[in-house]
């Protein structure tokens, strides 16, 4: 049975161009809060790698340290 | 040779160190109780003299003393009951005399009053003790200074110092030796080889994130730039609408009969069907290559054009690939006054991924239905072999 009368005829297929506006709207508030959220794990990543490095020059005194030490210690052997 | 010699050397310095700390731990363990003791109660400025015979001869409270076994007897000579003791033996043995008819002889009142009297010299000596014992609450550092002179001076230093003991020396010679021995330059050393690797598996860790994190940021740039198209389309496509409709609008006027089907050309090439029973009839197309002129919707060959699937659907709008190759068409349902129905096909390259999102606009369905329906007040609309047979 062919439904010739229109009006049952669905019209959901079709959108307008402010709800097609208000998608894209929709998706760039998505795109933006993602992107403050990648944002701001970097700088998370940042501040950890910063503090690593901070660490590293620290370990690095206490290596020379140590090996000064070995070495007194060599020389005392010997 | 050195080698052995050095070991020999290693295990000598070994020797001394665990007997310098032997001593030293012995020396803290003897010397440090008692003289932090002291410490505590060093005031130069108190005196001591009112202070030991009022406790002796008055017996003013007194503090506990320290819980020796060896000095119960100097905590009891010393203790206000003693002293109270004393003094109440002394009361009762002048009193008696008085208030009974019992007289001491001579020999009895010097055993008497003796007694008390070294009674209480006992209670000077216990008390005199205490207050030259370092661990005593009554110490005092002005007696041991008078009593004690030689000790006095030795540890003079220690008791005006708040803050070292011989504890301090013992950790800090220990913690020396602990620095400077083989072992544990090696161990620390080694702790800091693993805070190396620990180090450098975090930074691995945190290049990853960062790496992961500059992917993310690209997508989202990737995905801004989509939308920027996908504005930019919409701006275009509002723009395109806009001047079509206007184009339409000065094609309209009936002076210069401009009008016709072919305004139906609106987004691409059309093909423009009317239904009539079971068969779909073509009234007009453009730039199409493959479209029949009549099309039966219950034949098969014809079933998965998408003119005939929305005849058989109940959408407005329909879309399938054509028979041509790369080429997609979408149909619509237009209903027209006087029960007529039109089928109009979008015929389309199928990689204008853009087309598709613009037909299924409801504006682009009214703009095309609109045409049609002046092209339909207008007569113009007429099935291609009736137009043709008009024109003959």
């Amino acid at each position: 049975m062919l439904q010739t009368d229109a009006k049952q005829r669905s019209a959901r297929d079709f959108t307008t161009s402010t709800e097609q506006l208000l998608a894209i709207r929709k998706d760039l508030d998505r795109i933006q809060a993602e992107n403050m959220r990648t944002w701001a794990a970097l700088e998370h990543h940042n501040i950890r790698t910063r503090e690593l490095s901070e660490s590293m020059v620290e370990l690095l005194s206490k290596q020379e340290e140590t090996l000064k030490k070995l070495e007194d210690l060599a020389k005392k052997i010997s | 040779m050195f080698l052995i010699g050095g070991g020999t050397s290693v295990a000598s310095e070994d020797h001394n160190r665990v007997e310098l700390l032997s001593w030293l731990k012995t020396i803290e363990r003897d010397f440090e109780p008692p003289l932090l003791q002291g410490r505590k109660r060093f005031n130069e400025s108190r005196g001591w003299v009112g202070i030991w015979l009022i406790r002796s001869l008055v017996g003013a409270r007194v503090e506990k003393m320290a819980d020796e076994k060896g000095r119960k007897l100097v905590a009891l000579l010393s203790s206000r009951w003693q002293t109270w003791g004393t003094y109440a033996s002394l009361l009762g043995f002048t009193l008696v005399p008085a208030i009974s008819d019992l007289q001491w002889n001579l020999w009895q009142s010097a055993v008497g009053y003796g007694a008390a009297g070294i009674s209480l010299i006992l209670s000077l000596t216990a008390n005199l003790k205490r207050m030259l014992t370092l661990d005593d609450p009554y110490f005092n550092s002005n007696a041991y200074k008078l009593f004690r002179r030689q000790e006095y001076d030795m540890f003079l230093g220690y008791f005006r110092e708040n803050k070292y003991t011989f504890r301090t020396i013992y950790d800090w010679v220990r913690l020396l030796y602990k620095e400077n021995n083989l072992e544990s330059v090696i161990e620390e050393h080694r702790g800091i080889q693993r805070e190396w690797r620990e180090m450098v598996n975090q930074l691995q860790r945190e290049l990853n994130e960062k790496e992961l994190g500059l992917e993310r940021n690209e997508r989202i740039i990737r995905q801004l730039a989509e939308q920027i198209d996908s504005l930019q389309r919409l701006a275009k496509f509002n723009e395109d609408g806009f001047n079509a409709a206007i184009s339409t609008i000065y094609r309209l006027r009936s002076e210069d009969a401009l009008f016709g089907t072919s305004d139906l050309r609106v987004l691409s090439d059309f093909s423009l069907f009317e239904l009539v029973g079971n068969k779909l009839i073509r009234i007009c197309e453009q730039g199409t290559t493959e479209t029949p002129r009549i099309i039966d919707i219950y034949d098969p060959v014809y079933a998965h054009y998408s003119s005939v699937r929305l005849v058989h659907g109940s959408g407005m709008i329909e879309t399938a690939t054509s028979d041509r190759e790369g080429r997609t068409i979408s149909s619509y349902w237009i209903d027209l006054p006087g029960d007529r129905t039109l089928i109009y096909n979008f015929h389309y390259d199928s990689t204008n991924a853009d087309m598709h999102a613009i037909i299924r606009t409801k504006e682009m369905y009214r703009f095309i239905r609109g045409i049609c329906l002046h092209l339909d007040e207008r007569g113009l609309l007429q099935w291609e072999g009736n137009r043709h047979h008009a024109a003959n």
